[in-house]
Protein backbone atom coordinates (compact mmCIF):
# COMPACT_ATOMS: atom_id res chain seq x y z
CA UNK A 1 0.00 0.00 0.00
CA UNK A 2 1.50 3.48 -0.86
CA UNK A 3 1.78 6.24 1.71
CA UNK A 4 -1.47 7.92 0.33
CA UNK A 5 -3.53 5.20 0.49
CA UNK A 6 -2.65 3.92 4.18
CA UNK A 7 -3.12 8.21 5.07
CA UNK A 8 -6.59 7.40 3.33
CA UNK A 9 -7.22 4.44 5.00
CA UNK A 10 -6.26 4.67 8.31
CA UNK A 11 -7.75 8.16 8.91
CA UNK A 12 -10.41 8.29 6.74
CA UNK A 13 -12.15 5.26 5.60
CA UNK A 14 -11.26 2.41 8.44
CA UNK A 15 -14.12 2.69 11.43
CA UNK A 16 -11.99 2.01 14.22
CA UNK A 17 -15.34 0.87 16.53
CA UNK A 18 -12.83 -1.52 18.28
CA UNK A 19 -9.82 0.63 18.45
CA UNK A 20 -7.97 -2.14 16.85
CA UNK A 21 -9.23 -4.67 19.13
CA UNK A 22 -10.81 -6.70 16.16
CA UNK A 23 -7.49 -7.42 14.90
CA UNK A 24 -6.31 -9.82 17.68
CA UNK A 25 -9.56 -11.48 18.02
CA UNK A 26 -7.28 -14.51 16.39
CA UNK A 27 -5.73 -14.28 20.33
CA UNK A 28 -8.44 -13.95 21.78
CA UNK A 29 -7.49 -10.40 22.60
CA UNK A 30 -5.30 -7.84 22.35
CA UNK A 31 -4.27 -8.68 25.93
CA UNK A 32 -3.67 -12.81 25.15
CA UNK A 33 -1.60 -11.10 22.06
CA UNK A 34 0.05 -8.88 24.23
CA UNK A 35 0.85 -11.43 26.62
CA UNK A 36 1.32 -14.38 24.84
CA UNK A 37 2.80 -13.50 21.60
CA UNK A 38 4.19 -9.91 21.54
CA UNK A 39 5.62 -9.49 25.56
CA UNK A 40 7.84 -12.81 25.19
CA UNK A 41 9.65 -11.68 22.53
CA UNK A 42 10.39 -8.41 23.51
CA UNK A 43 11.08 -8.43 27.08
CA UNK A 44 14.66 -8.58 27.36
CA UNK A 45 14.31 -4.71 25.92
CA UNK A 46 11.63 -3.68 28.49
CA UNK A 47 11.28 -1.53 30.34
CA UNK A 48 13.06 1.08 29.22
CA UNK A 49 13.66 4.55 29.62
CA UNK A 50 12.54 6.22 26.02
CA UNK A 51 10.33 4.13 23.78
CA UNK A 52 9.04 4.62 20.26
CA UNK A 53 6.01 3.21 19.07
CA UNK A 54 5.47 3.92 14.75
CA UNK A 55 1.97 3.47 13.89
CA UNK A 56 -0.12 3.09 17.21
CA UNK A 57 -3.10 3.24 15.44
CA UNK A 58 -5.89 3.86 18.58
CA UNK A 59 -3.24 2.88 20.84
CA UNK A 60 -3.89 -1.44 21.08
CA UNK A 61 -0.25 -1.76 21.98
CA UNK A 62 0.62 1.97 23.41
CA UNK A 63 -1.95 0.33 26.41
CA UNK A 64 1.12 -1.40 27.69
CA UNK A 65 4.22 -0.01 26.13
CA UNK A 66 2.94 3.58 28.20
CA UNK A 67 4.00 0.84 31.45
CA UNK A 68 6.89 -0.13 30.31
CA UNK A 69 8.70 3.58 29.61
CA UNK A 70 9.56 6.83 31.46
CA UNK A 71 9.16 8.64 28.04
CA UNK A 72 6.77 7.12 25.36
CA UNK A 73 6.88 8.84 21.97
CA UNK A 74 3.93 7.90 19.56
CA UNK A 75 4.27 8.46 15.84
CA UNK A 76 1.33 7.90 13.09
CA UNK A 77 0.68 9.16 9.47
CA UNK A 78 -3.01 9.14 10.41
CA UNK A 79 -4.10 12.51 12.29
CA UNK A 80 -7.24 10.54 13.84
CA UNK A 81 -5.21 7.87 15.37
CA UNK A 82 -2.89 10.42 17.13
CA UNK A 83 -6.15 12.18 18.23
CA UNK A 84 -8.04 8.98 19.64
CA UNK A 85 -4.88 8.04 21.01
CA UNK A 86 -4.65 11.59 23.35
CA UNK A 87 -7.96 10.89 24.16
CA UNK A 88 -7.68 7.28 25.27
CA UNK A 89 -4.74 8.05 27.27
CA UNK A 90 -5.47 11.76 28.55
CA UNK A 91 -4.04 11.06 31.51
CA UNK A 92 -0.50 10.08 31.06
CA UNK A 93 1.86 13.07 30.58
CA UNK A 94 4.72 11.17 29.98
CA UNK A 95 3.19 10.15 26.01
CA UNK A 96 4.07 12.76 23.37
CA UNK A 97 1.93 12.46 20.28
CA UNK A 98 2.82 13.42 16.81
CA UNK A 99 1.58 12.89 13.13
CA UNK A 100 4.47 12.86 10.57
CA UNK A 101 4.64 12.24 7.00
CA UNK A 102 4.88 8.39 6.99
CA UNK A 103 8.22 7.64 6.34
CA UNK A 104 10.72 10.36 8.90
CA UNK A 105 11.32 11.11 12.70
CA UNK A 106 12.13 14.56 12.70
CA UNK A 107 10.05 15.12 15.84
CA UNK A 108 12.04 12.33 17.69
CA UNK A 109 15.41 13.54 19.04
CA UNK A 110 19.01 11.90 17.60
CA UNK A 111 20.14 9.35 19.89
CA UNK A 112 17.44 9.30 21.79
CA UNK A 113 15.59 5.75 21.50
CA UNK A 114 16.06 3.12 23.96
CA UNK A 115 13.77 0.84 22.37
CA UNK A 116 11.10 1.53 18.82
CA UNK A 117 8.25 -0.96 18.54
CA UNK A 118 6.18 -1.29 15.56
CA UNK A 119 3.83 -4.65 15.31
CA UNK A 120 0.44 -5.01 13.07
CA UNK A 121 1.23 -1.41 10.75
CA UNK A 122 4.56 -1.46 9.18
CA UNK A 123 2.98 -4.65 7.19
CA UNK A 124 0.86 -2.36 5.13
CA UNK A 125 3.96 -0.48 3.75
CA UNK A 126 6.13 -0.76 1.29
CA UNK A 127 9.80 -1.21 0.98
CA UNK A 128 10.83 2.38 0.68
CA UNK A 129 8.92 3.03 4.07
CA UNK A 130 10.63 0.52 5.35
CA UNK A 131 13.89 1.61 3.72
CA UNK A 132 13.03 5.43 5.26
CA UNK A 133 12.27 4.42 8.48
CA UNK A 134 15.95 1.95 8.75
CA UNK A 135 17.83 5.15 8.11
CA UNK A 136 15.98 7.17 10.32
CA UNK A 137 16.15 4.47 13.31
CA UNK A 138 20.01 4.48 12.66
CA UNK A 139 20.11 8.19 13.84
CA UNK A 140 17.28 8.18 16.53
CA UNK A 141 18.36 5.16 18.34
CA UNK A 142 20.22 5.76 21.51
CA UNK A 143 23.56 4.04 22.00
CA UNK A 144 22.03 0.87 23.09
CA UNK A 145 18.88 1.19 21.55
CA UNK A 146 16.96 -1.77 20.20
CA UNK A 147 14.39 -1.53 17.23
CA UNK A 148 11.77 -4.28 16.87
CA UNK A 149 9.81 -3.76 13.73
CA UNK A 150 6.80 -6.05 12.32
CA UNK A 151 6.76 -5.74 8.94
CA UNK A 152 5.49 -7.69 5.06
CA UNK A 153 7.85 -10.63 3.77
CA UNK A 154 5.00 -10.97 0.86
CA UNK A 155 7.68 -9.86 -1.32
CA UNK A 156 8.98 -13.81 -1.11
CA UNK A 157 6.13 -15.08 -2.73
CA UNK A 158 6.39 -12.72 -5.62
CA UNK A 159 5.81 -15.46 -8.32
CA UNK A 160 2.34 -17.48 -6.46
CA UNK A 161 1.25 -13.66 -5.99
CA UNK A 162 1.48 -13.40 -9.82
CA UNK A 163 0.15 -16.55 -10.22
CA UNK A 164 -3.16 -16.05 -7.56
CA UNK A 165 -1.87 -19.06 -5.66
CA UNK A 166 -1.76 -17.39 -2.44
CA UNK A 167 -3.89 -18.74 0.12
CA UNK A 168 -3.56 -14.97 1.98
CA UNK A 169 -1.80 -11.98 1.42
CA UNK A 170 -4.04 -10.06 4.10
CA UNK A 171 -2.94 -6.44 3.12
CA UNK A 172 0.69 -6.64 2.96
CA UNK A 173 2.75 -5.19 1.29
CA UNK A 174 4.22 -7.06 -1.89
CA UNK A 175 7.00 -5.08 -2.59
CA UNK A 176 8.68 -6.05 1.40
CA UNK A 177 10.65 -8.89 2.33
CA UNK A 178 12.74 -9.90 5.48
CA UNK A 179 15.87 -9.77 2.96
CA UNK A 180 15.44 -6.37 2.27
CA UNK A 181 14.99 -5.33 5.95
CA UNK A 182 18.40 -6.73 6.44
CA UNK A 183 20.01 -5.58 3.73
CA UNK A 184 18.77 -1.58 4.86
CA UNK A 185 20.09 -2.31 8.49
CA UNK A 186 23.45 -3.00 6.70
CA UNK A 187 23.13 -0.09 4.69
CA UNK A 188 22.67 2.15 7.09
CA UNK A 189 24.83 1.06 9.57
CA UNK A 190 22.52 -0.97 11.57
CA UNK A 191 22.60 -4.52 12.97
CA UNK A 192 19.94 -6.97 11.87
CA UNK A 193 20.28 -9.05 14.92
CA UNK A 194 17.37 -11.40 14.31
CA UNK A 195 14.24 -12.03 12.50
CA UNK A 196 11.25 -14.43 12.55
CA UNK A 197 9.78 -15.33 9.71
CA UNK A 198 6.15 -16.13 10.06
CA UNK A 199 2.77 -16.96 8.50
CA UNK A 200 -0.32 -14.61 9.46
CA UNK A 201 -3.99 -16.41 8.77
CA UNK A 202 -2.27 -17.90 5.82
CA UNK A 203 -0.23 -20.84 5.55
CA UNK A 204 2.80 -18.31 3.53
CA UNK A 205 5.32 -16.83 5.64
CA UNK A 206 4.04 -13.48 4.69
CA UNK A 207 5.13 -11.41 7.73
CA UNK A 208 8.45 -10.96 9.86
CA UNK A 209 9.18 -9.70 13.48
CA UNK A 210 12.92 -8.15 12.80
CA UNK A 211 14.85 -6.83 15.28
CA UNK A 212 17.63 -4.20 15.00
CA UNK A 213 20.75 -2.59 17.31
CA UNK A 214 23.30 0.05 16.51
CA UNK A 215 26.52 -2.21 15.09
CA UNK A 216 28.92 -2.44 18.14
CA UNK A 217 25.88 -2.18 20.82
CA UNK A 218 25.82 -5.01 23.90
CA UNK A 219 22.59 -6.61 21.67
CA UNK A 220 24.81 -6.81 18.65
CA UNK A 221 25.39 -10.28 17.17
CA UNK A 222 25.14 -12.13 13.96
CA UNK A 223 21.21 -12.21 12.12
CA UNK A 224 19.86 -15.30 13.64
CA UNK A 225 16.91 -15.78 11.06
CA UNK A 226 13.77 -18.39 12.02
CA UNK A 227 11.24 -19.42 9.59
CA UNK A 228 8.50 -19.79 11.81
CA UNK A 229 5.50 -21.83 10.18
CA UNK A 230 3.54 -22.62 13.62
CA UNK A 231 2.47 -18.64 13.93
CA UNK A 232 -0.99 -19.56 13.94
CA UNK A 233 -0.74 -22.43 16.09
CA UNK A 234 0.64 -20.43 18.61
CA UNK A 235 -2.33 -17.86 18.57
CA UNK A 236 -5.36 -20.92 18.57
CA UNK A 237 -3.27 -21.77 22.17
CA UNK A 238 -3.71 -18.43 22.97
CA UNK A 239 -6.87 -18.16 22.28
CA UNK A 240 -7.97 -20.96 23.55
CA UNK A 241 -6.49 -19.96 27.18
CA UNK A 242 -7.28 -16.53 26.91
CA UNK A 243 -11.16 -16.76 28.52
CA UNK A 244 -9.17 -18.68 31.89
CA UNK A 245 -6.58 -15.50 32.57
CA UNK A 246 -7.44 -12.56 30.40
CA UNK A 247 -9.43 -8.97 31.87
CA UNK A 248 -12.78 -10.58 30.54
CA UNK A 249 -12.54 -13.00 32.74
CA UNK A 250 -12.66 -10.71 35.98
CA UNK A 251 -14.28 -7.65 33.98
CA UNK A 252 -14.43 -5.63 37.33
CA UNK A 253 -11.12 -6.56 38.66
CA UNK A 254 -9.79 -4.90 35.07
CA UNK A 255 -11.72 -2.00 35.37
CA UNK A 256 -10.10 -1.41 39.28
CA UNK A 257 -6.73 -1.63 37.93
CA UNK A 258 -6.87 0.41 34.94
CA UNK A 259 -8.62 3.07 37.10
CA UNK A 260 -5.95 2.66 39.70
CA UNK A 261 -3.06 3.15 36.86
CA UNK A 262 -5.02 6.30 35.09
CA UNK A 263 -5.05 7.97 38.95
CA UNK A 264 -1.22 7.36 39.52
CA UNK A 265 -0.45 8.93 35.79
CA UNK A 266 -2.62 12.18 36.52
CA UNK A 267 -0.83 11.87 40.06
CA UNK B 1 -36.81 41.63 36.79
CA UNK B 2 -37.69 38.44 34.47
CA UNK B 3 -39.81 35.84 35.87
CA UNK B 4 -36.62 33.58 34.63
CA UNK B 5 -34.62 35.53 37.05
CA UNK B 6 -37.01 34.89 39.60
CA UNK B 7 -36.82 31.38 39.05
CA UNK B 8 -33.03 31.55 39.03
CA UNK B 9 -32.96 33.10 42.22
CA UNK B 10 -35.05 30.82 43.91
CA UNK B 11 -33.41 28.03 42.83
CA UNK B 12 -30.42 29.14 44.37
CA UNK B 13 -32.23 30.07 47.45
CA UNK B 14 -32.98 25.91 47.47
CA UNK B 15 -29.40 25.26 46.83
CA UNK B 16 -28.11 27.23 49.60
CA UNK B 17 -30.75 26.29 51.90
CA UNK B 18 -30.08 22.46 51.11
CA UNK B 19 -26.60 22.84 51.53
CA UNK B 20 -27.02 24.18 54.92
CA UNK B 21 -29.50 21.30 55.89
CA UNK B 22 -27.25 18.87 54.57
CA UNK B 23 -24.38 20.82 56.58
CA UNK B 24 -26.75 20.80 59.67
CA UNK B 25 -27.52 16.40 59.29
CA UNK B 26 -30.71 17.36 57.80
CA UNK B 27 -30.87 15.48 54.46
CA UNK B 28 -34.17 14.38 54.28
CA UNK B 29 -35.52 17.77 54.70
CA UNK B 30 -32.77 18.92 51.99
CA UNK B 31 -34.00 16.39 49.45
CA UNK B 32 -37.99 17.63 50.38
CA UNK B 33 -36.75 20.99 49.29
CA UNK B 34 -34.96 20.45 46.50
CA UNK B 35 -37.70 17.77 45.44
CA UNK B 36 -39.95 21.00 45.62
CA UNK B 37 -38.07 22.80 43.72
CA UNK B 38 -37.63 20.24 40.76
CA UNK B 39 -40.85 19.87 40.38
CA UNK B 40 -41.16 23.38 38.88
CA UNK B 41 -37.83 23.54 37.35
CA UNK B 42 -35.50 20.93 35.78
CA UNK B 43 -32.02 21.35 36.39
CA UNK B 44 -28.67 19.39 36.78
CA UNK B 45 -27.17 20.68 39.64
CA UNK B 46 -30.45 20.58 41.38
CA UNK B 47 -30.56 16.82 41.05
CA UNK B 48 -26.93 16.78 41.51
CA UNK B 49 -27.87 18.06 45.18
CA UNK B 50 -30.51 15.57 45.11
CA UNK B 51 -28.41 13.07 44.88
CA UNK B 52 -25.95 14.43 47.26
CA UNK B 53 -28.68 14.50 50.03
CA UNK B 54 -29.72 11.13 48.93
CA UNK B 55 -26.39 9.93 49.16
CA UNK B 56 -25.53 11.61 52.78
CA UNK B 57 -29.05 9.67 53.91
CA UNK B 58 -27.14 6.03 52.80
CA UNK B 59 -29.75 5.94 50.02
CA UNK B 60 -26.91 5.04 47.27
CA UNK B 61 -30.14 4.11 45.03
CA UNK B 62 -31.85 6.82 44.72
CA UNK B 63 -28.21 8.76 44.71
CA UNK B 64 -27.43 6.92 41.80
CA UNK B 65 -30.61 7.44 40.22
CA UNK B 66 -30.54 11.27 40.66
CA UNK B 67 -26.99 11.46 39.36
CA UNK B 68 -27.80 10.13 36.33
CA UNK B 69 -30.53 12.37 35.98
CA UNK B 70 -28.28 15.00 35.98
CA UNK B 71 -25.76 13.82 33.18
CA UNK B 72 -28.89 13.47 31.15
CA UNK B 73 -29.82 16.83 31.45
CA UNK B 74 -26.01 17.82 30.97
CA UNK B 75 -23.80 15.30 29.79
CA UNK B 76 -20.97 17.67 30.63
CA UNK B 77 -21.56 18.04 34.08
CA UNK B 78 -18.39 17.26 36.15
CA UNK B 79 -19.54 17.56 39.52
CA UNK B 80 -22.49 14.91 38.81
CA UNK B 81 -20.26 12.89 36.84
CA UNK B 82 -17.47 12.67 39.73
CA UNK B 83 -19.96 11.67 42.09
CA UNK B 84 -21.77 9.32 40.30
CA UNK B 85 -18.56 7.36 39.88
CA UNK B 86 -17.42 7.75 43.93
CA UNK B 87 -21.29 6.18 44.20
CA UNK B 88 -20.36 3.14 41.80
CA UNK B 89 -17.06 3.21 43.42
CA UNK B 90 -18.27 2.78 46.88
CA UNK B 91 -20.29 -0.32 45.59
CA UNK B 92 -17.14 -2.12 43.88
CA UNK B 93 -18.43 -1.23 40.78
CA UNK B 94 -15.59 -0.61 38.73
CA UNK B 95 -16.49 -1.13 35.22
CA UNK B 96 -19.72 1.23 35.39
CA UNK B 97 -17.49 4.02 36.89
CA UNK B 98 -14.50 4.11 34.74
CA UNK B 99 -16.01 5.47 31.07
CA UNK B 100 -17.85 7.99 33.52
CA UNK B 101 -14.46 9.24 35.31
CA UNK B 102 -11.93 9.22 32.76
CA UNK B 103 -12.96 12.34 30.88
CA UNK B 104 -12.91 14.28 34.34
CA UNK B 105 -9.35 12.45 35.46
CA UNK B 106 -7.38 15.36 34.90
CA UNK B 107 -9.47 18.08 36.57
CA UNK B 108 -9.66 15.70 39.84
CA UNK B 109 -9.26 18.09 43.26
CA UNK B 110 -6.19 16.29 45.73
CA UNK B 111 -9.28 15.20 47.93
CA UNK B 112 -11.05 13.50 45.07
CA UNK B 113 -8.45 11.76 43.89
CA UNK B 114 -7.34 10.71 47.58
CA UNK B 115 -10.84 9.82 48.03
CA UNK B 116 -10.85 7.84 44.81
CA UNK B 117 -8.01 6.35 45.50
CA UNK B 118 -9.29 5.14 48.70
CA UNK B 119 -12.54 3.49 47.01
CA UNK B 120 -10.09 1.75 44.41
CA UNK B 121 -7.24 0.35 46.73
CA UNK B 122 -9.55 -0.98 49.64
Amino acid sequence: MQIQENLSVWDKSYVWTQAGEEWSATWGSAEAQWFGCLYPRIHNFVPAPTILEIAPGHGRWTKYLKDLASQLLIVDIAPNCIEACRERFLGSSHISGFVNDGMHLDMVPDGSVDFAFSVDSLVHAESDVLESYVAEMSRKLAPEGVGFFHHSNLGEYAQQLDSGKMTGSHGRAPSMTAEKFAMYCAQFNLACIGQEIVNWGSEELTDCFSVFTRKGSRWDRPNLIHRNGGFMAEAAVLRSLSPLYCDAAWPEEAARRTLLSALDSVG
Amino acid sequence: MSITDNVGQRICHVQEEAARLIQEGRPAEAATKLLAMLTECQTADLWNDLATAAYISGDLVASERAYRQALILDTSNRQAAVNLSFVLLKQSRFAESLPIITPHLVSLTSDESAAMRGLVTR
